[in-house]
């Protein structure tokens, strides 16, 4: 029987940190269906995951964080699943709170429900979250919505944003999207969660590379947005 | 124009142009770009041949030099192609990630119905 709700776990260099984190989904948490994408990993990555069977889909190329969701998503859609959530391979994301994000979806009938960090607790000051407040006012501005937590890579999809996410160009995970589909008139909610610390290998986000990520978010969702297409 | 200019864009406009055709009689390039390539330097020889010409428009359009007008309109080209390229790669890009994703979600597909038969 296939699952609701599809787990989207983009791995890049993972070899680390992938059988922890599917090992303790399959164990706890097996009415929920995954997909592993490997993004062209250097590493022994889908060779773990072939290994143990895991579901898997296997980029011969490396396409950044947008295209392993992107796939994930196209997969979602071909099987007609109703939810499809991004799930970090890293192990950030705690698995006890997919059930809640999935009730939170269905009962508020939301076509994203994020997994905030920020809903009751207080927002700390740090460099990281600084960045968070920025990119949270830019969407503030531009859409007048309140999003605590814009930078949370734990969302779940409702079936219409996955067939949009799917196939679009330009629909990569990140907060511009948010704020774009926003506009469109997506409805938003935030769900209290709480994220590990990363306990093995490299982020995608180094934090240099933060810099330009800030710049990019902010054009992006405060001048771009406005000569994109709707959908 | 000065006559050493003149003489450097024929030269070099010729040089362009054989090495060109060099690349596309080696199949590294295709003929919509070569074709760019080659009115790029047929534009240059033609304005180091007729400076007069030039002159005349850079007085035209108020420009005290012919050499800057020269200037300008390689500049502008150069732009045009830049963004023109600038647009190629994007869409490029769309491209070959359309095509991993695909190839990769029918693995996957293949694959979970190969699970489901030896199940």
């Amino acid at each position: 029987m296939q699952s609701k709700l599809l787990l989207i776990i983009p791995a890049y260099n993972e070899q680390e940190n992938i059988e922890r984190v599917v090992e303790e989904l399959k164990a706890k948490y097996p009415q929920f269906d995954y997909i592993v994408v490997n993004d062209g990993s250097k590493d022994n990555t889908a060779e773990i995951c072939r290994a143990k069977g895991y579901h898997l889909m296997d980029y011969p190329i490396n396409l950044g964080l947008a295209g392993a969701f992107q796939g994930g998503m196209k997969y979602a859609e071909k099987k007609d699943y109703a939810y499809a959530m991004q799930y970090d391979g890293d192990g950030q994301h705690d698995p006890k709170y997919i059930e809640e994000l999935l009730e939170a979806a269905e009962t508020s009938q939301s076509d994203i429900v994020i997994g905030s960090r920020f809903v009751t607790d207080k927002k700390p000051w740090t460099a990281r979250m600084i960045g968070s407040r920025i990119i949270s006012g830019c969407i503030r501005v531009t859409t007048g919505k309140k999003i605590c937590d814009p930078t949370s890579g734990m969302r779940v999809f409702s079936r219409s944003m996955i067939k949009v996410l799917a196939k679009q160009v330009n629909y990569g995970p990140e907060p511009d999207t948010l704020a774009f589909l926003l506009r469109c008139g997506a409805k938003v909610t935030e769900h209290q969660v709480s994220m590990k610390e990363r306990i093995a290998g490299e982020s995608y986000l180094k934090f240099w590379s933060s810099v330009k990520y800030m710049a990019r978010m902010c054009l992006s969702i405060l001048i771009v947005q406005w000569f994109r297409k709707r959908v | 124009m000065p006559i050493i200019l003149r003489i450097m864009l024929i030269v070099g406009s010729l040089a362009t142009g054989i090495y060109i055709r060099g690349k596309l009689r080696k199949s590294q390039m295709q003929i919509e770009d070569v074709i760019f390539w080659l009115f790029f330097a047929a534009a240059l020889i033609f304005m180091s041949v007729f400076p007069e010409l030039i002159v005349w428009f850079a007085e035209l359009i108020g420009i005290d030099s012919a050499v800057n007008f020269v200037f300008l309109c390689v500049i502008f080209l150069m732009l045009i192609r830049c963004f023109s390229l600038s647009v190629k790669v994007s869409t490029l890009e769309v491209k070959l990630k359309e095509l991993t994703e695909r190839l990769s979600v029918k693995d996957a597909l293949i694959q979970d119905e190969e699970r489901k038969e030896s199940e």
